[in-house]
């Protein structure tokens, strides 16, 4: 069991890239208002961890997914089965199921 | 601040308005947001961010410690499909714990790349018209399209409007209340998609 953020998110990451007709996860960035402002602010993206963002919230912990996805299979059906598989491996490595997940398809290619 | 501080308005306009303009290729031109010095740096801004070539964070990126070529692509990818995501589309779901989203962006650019296969065919823009907030609530949807006047216009947007339809009921997160494919203009003679 780690409660290391940078482990969860390098395991996640594996674990979502093994989803079939999953193409590539991205690191979730700023907001797209806060990228328009200032797009520097892009380089507090984390660098020694995976492109899943994991992080200790005050309730527990909170997962973030962004991912581009086959057009041959449902974005829907993806978005749900890297829900499942994350949940699974954030609970596997760190004993404790996240609190707060979300998955973003951005691209269908 | 975080980014939940940041006003989405630029000028007198939201982000939202300012990249559906963006889609149109700025025509019709809109004098209200041309005229709006705040609205008109921001579409540049939105422009370089879509692109998002290394040349955006050079410097930047240069300067910061332990960048690797790794970490430079998926800042690079973050950036582009920020730009171009549009708004948050929700996934109809019983898990309270979980937000599961198709952005407005990847069923745009899902649309454009089926109109790209068709020959003679180029998207121009897809608008959803609904509350898209609604998980699985009905939308409207319009494709606009160009066409090269040598192509069958009419099989063409028929050909077009079968295959988005069978890709919004695969993909969509949202009830197709209605699909339109509209031929908003003819490509000019001799010029290629």
């Amino acid at each position: 069991m780690t409660a290391d953020t940078r482990a969860l998110s390098r395991a996640a990451t594996e674990a979502v890239l093994g989803v079939p007709g999953v193409r590539s996860v991205i690191p979730p960035g700023p907001r797209l208002a806060v990228l328009v402002r200032d797009v520097r602010s892009v380089l507090d993206l984390p660098r020694d961890g995976g492109a899943v963002l994991v992080d200790e919230q005050g309730e527990g912990l909170r997962v973030r997914v962004v991912i581009v996805v086959d057009a041959g299979t449902s974005a829907i059906g993806r978005a749900k089965a890297v829900r499942d598989v994350v949940v699974r491996r954030v609970e596997d490595v760190a004993g404790r199921r996240p609190t707060d997940v979300t998955v973003r398809v951005v691209e269908i290619v | 601040m975080n980014d939940d501080d940041v006003d989405d308005r630029f000028g007198a306009f939201t982000l939202d308005e300012l990249s559906d303009y963006l889609d149109s290729g700025r025509d019709p031109v809109r004098d209200d947001i041309e005229s709006d010095a705040a609205a008109r740096a921001a579409l540049v801004r939105l422009g370089e961010l879509r692109a998002a070539s290394s040349e955006l964070l050079d410097a930047d990126v240069r300067a910061a410690d332990g960048a690797d070529e790794g970490w430079i692509a998926g800042v690079l990818a973050s950036i582009r499909t920020t730009a171009h995501a549009g708004r948050d589309i929700p996934v109809p779901d019983d898990d309270p714990s979980s937000t599961l989203v198709v952005t407005e962006g990847a069923i745009r650019g899902l649309v454009r790349a089926l109109g790209d296969t068709l020959p003679g065919v180029l998207v121009r823009r897809t608008r959803f018209t609904g509350d898209l907030s609604v998980p699985g609530g009905p939308v409207d949807v319009e494709v606009a399209i160009v066409v090269d006047p040598a192509a069958p216009i009419r099989s063409r947007a028929d050909e077009l409007r079968t295959i988005v339809a069978a890709a919004l009921a695969e993909h969509a997160p949202f009830e197709v209340r209605s699909l339109t494919v509209r031929v908003a203009d003819l490509l000019a003679p001799g010029r290629n998609q």
